[in-house]
């Protein structure tokens, strides 16, 4: 990455608990570079102070652990910010995700469908075809923001939430898609379901989607879907 | 200790599960952390043991080993062989005594707190439960009619009974520092927001604080990119509703942040109930730590 053109971050107080790191506000993969180089390294030397971190597409918040004082850490950060660092970002882990886009799996496909004009087909080739990058997890566990998709698939959220979204749904909400790692209420189109078991609690600091991977989807049927759940669990 | 009667939301809580938002899993812990730590301190137990978590109305409750409780938080009727138990001081319990908890006379919350806590699966270092993921906890839920929760064996101590701990409880007024996106809403809405009294809805839980208020207009229609949420934001939905991010808060979110109540009165918002009224007040965000800091002296 060009050093010249890194222009340290905006830092300050989001409450009296936490401090929001802004990079450049825009969704950009040079922007996300900085963001997880610098949400591995903030963890690795401040741990002492730092309680939790939740990178995200253009910032990091930091929450403080007890007794540590926001202003001293601000400064600190600042000073951080400064050293220079080289922004390496180490080779992508590519992830190629099964999904079954048919019946059960896939109950908003018609609503995609009638909302975008392209046939059920077409939007199947459209998903499948498109490299994503995970620019971090949120939401809930193990839960991926996915950028990449074509925009011609774009499909606002559901009107109301649905309570409980099985897990493995992959879905389109507004310009993003996304994977469902566990069940839990959601608001976004489902378009299939991946029988790939996404997330474990054993294994929370490793997740199976990481901030950075790079994905991509292709189709299965519904018979695949079931005879590989087995062996792919 | 088998419960016989269900509470509400009785939940196993300690101080939550820090660690972990970068993956998206939400810290969670008890809603009202400094009256769990006052339950826990009047014990000499760990800040951290895991205390029950009762919301608006508790169960009845039979212990299965003589041991120490303390009931802290809000005042709930409370009764063991038909005398009342009180608040904010070690009760000694016999094996088969049965407790029996009411409805509560203040706040939504109270704390049970027992000798060296109580004990589940750890999941993630922490023993709290996170209802919308269904884990950690006693079985990623609320405690139902005949489960059993262990508790750790006690032994014979000193407890400290003439601790005082002066915090403020009036819930009525919420301190908070300005909001992330305060900028975004212009001076005449920042100061709506701040006069005006606001009532708790129905529709709460301990991912957030629903608000019924003014609402709150944004200068510009468009949203935020989704940015992490600190625990405590005031964010204002796109019908001008606020919430209160609170304890089960999910990690990132897009709507803007007008304020953020002050980690001093996160307590206050723990014992919220629907129907509440309350006001915020502005201050800035160092006499918010100041408060903070005092509070945490308080709590040592």
């Amino acid at each position: 990455m060009d050093q010249e053109t890194f222009r340290p971050p905006t830092i300050l107080p989001a409450s009296d608990r936490s401090i929001m790191i802004q990079f450049n506000q825009e969704i950009s993969e040079y922007i996300h570079q900085q963001v997880h180089f610098y949400s591995t390294l903030l963890l690795e030397t401040h741990e002492d102070k730092i309680s939790n971190l939740s990178p995200a597409y253009s910032s990091i918040l930091i929450r403080l652990k007890e007794g540590i004082s926001i202003w001293r850490t601000i400064a600190k950060l600042k000073q951080f910010f400064n050293e220079n660092h080289e922004i390496k970002v180490t080779d992508r882990t590519r992830i190629k995700i099964p999904v079954c886009y048919e019946g059960g799996f896939a109950p908003d496909l018609a609503r995609v469908s009638a909302h975008t004009g392209l046939s059920i087909k077409q939007i199947i080739h459209k998903h499948t075809t498109g490299k994503y990058l995970i620019y971090f997890l949120g939401f809930s566990p193990g839960f991926p923001y996915v950028g990449g998709m074509d925009p011609n698939l774009e499909t606002p959220r559901l009107e109301s939430p649905r309570t409980s979204v099985p897990a493995g749904s992959v879905a389109i909400g507004g310009k993003q898609t996304g994977i469902y790692p566990i069940q839990s209420p959601g608001g976004w189109n489902i378009i299939g379901r991946t029988p790939l078991n996404l997330f474990s609690w054993n294994q929370a600091k490793t997740p199976a989607l990481p901030m950075g991977a790079s994905i991509e989807f292709y189709s299965i049927t519904d018979q695949e879907f079931h005879d590989n759940q087995e062996s792919l669990f | 200790m088998t419960v016989i009667k269900q509470g509400f939301q009785d939940l196993v809580q300690d101080l939550g599960r820090n660690g972990y938002t970068h993956v998206g899993i939400s810290p969670t812990g008890a809603a009202d952390k400094v009256s769990m730590r006052i339950a826990n301190l009047f014990l000499g137990n760990q800040v951290n043991d895991a205390v029950l978590e009762i919301t608006l109305f508790g169960g009845t409750y039979l212990f299965d080993m003589s041991t120490t409780i303390c009931l802290s938080g809000s005042h709930f009727t409370a009764t063991i062989r038909g005398d009342d138990v009180p608040f904010n001081k070690p009760v000694t319990i016999q094996k088969r005594d049965i407790l029996s908890i009411g409805g509560s006379t203040s706040g939504a919350r109270c704390y049970l707190a027992i000798q060296n806590g109580f004990s589940v699966t750890d999941l993630l270092g922490s023993s709290s439960t996170h209802l919308m993921s269904k884990t950690g906890g006693f079985r990623g839920r609320n405690l139902q009619k005949e489960d059993q929760l262990a508790y750790n064996e006690p032994e014979k101590r000193y407890f400290p009974i003439d601790r005082k701990f002066p915090i403020d409880h009036n819930r009525s007024i919420i301190r908070a520092t300005p909001g992330l996106q305060h900028s975004l809403f212009d001076k005449p809405t920042q100061e709506l927001f701040f006069s005006k009294e606001y009532t708790v809805s129905h529709q709460s839980n301990r991912m957030g604080i629903r608000i019924h208020g003014p609402k709150i207009q944004k200068r510009t229609p468009e949203d935020i990119i989704t940015e992490g949420l600190p625990l405590g934001a005031v964010q204002v939905t796109g019908n001008g509703d606020s919430i209160i991010t609170f304890v089960d808060h999910q990690t990132t979110g897009g709507y803007p942040k007008i304020a953020n109540v002050i980690a001093a009165d996160m307590h206050k918002v723990g014992q919220l109930r629907p129907g509440d009224v309350f006001t915020f007040e502005l201050i800035t965000m160092d006499k918010a730590e100041t408060y903070y800091l005092a509070q945490e002296q308080i709590l040592k």
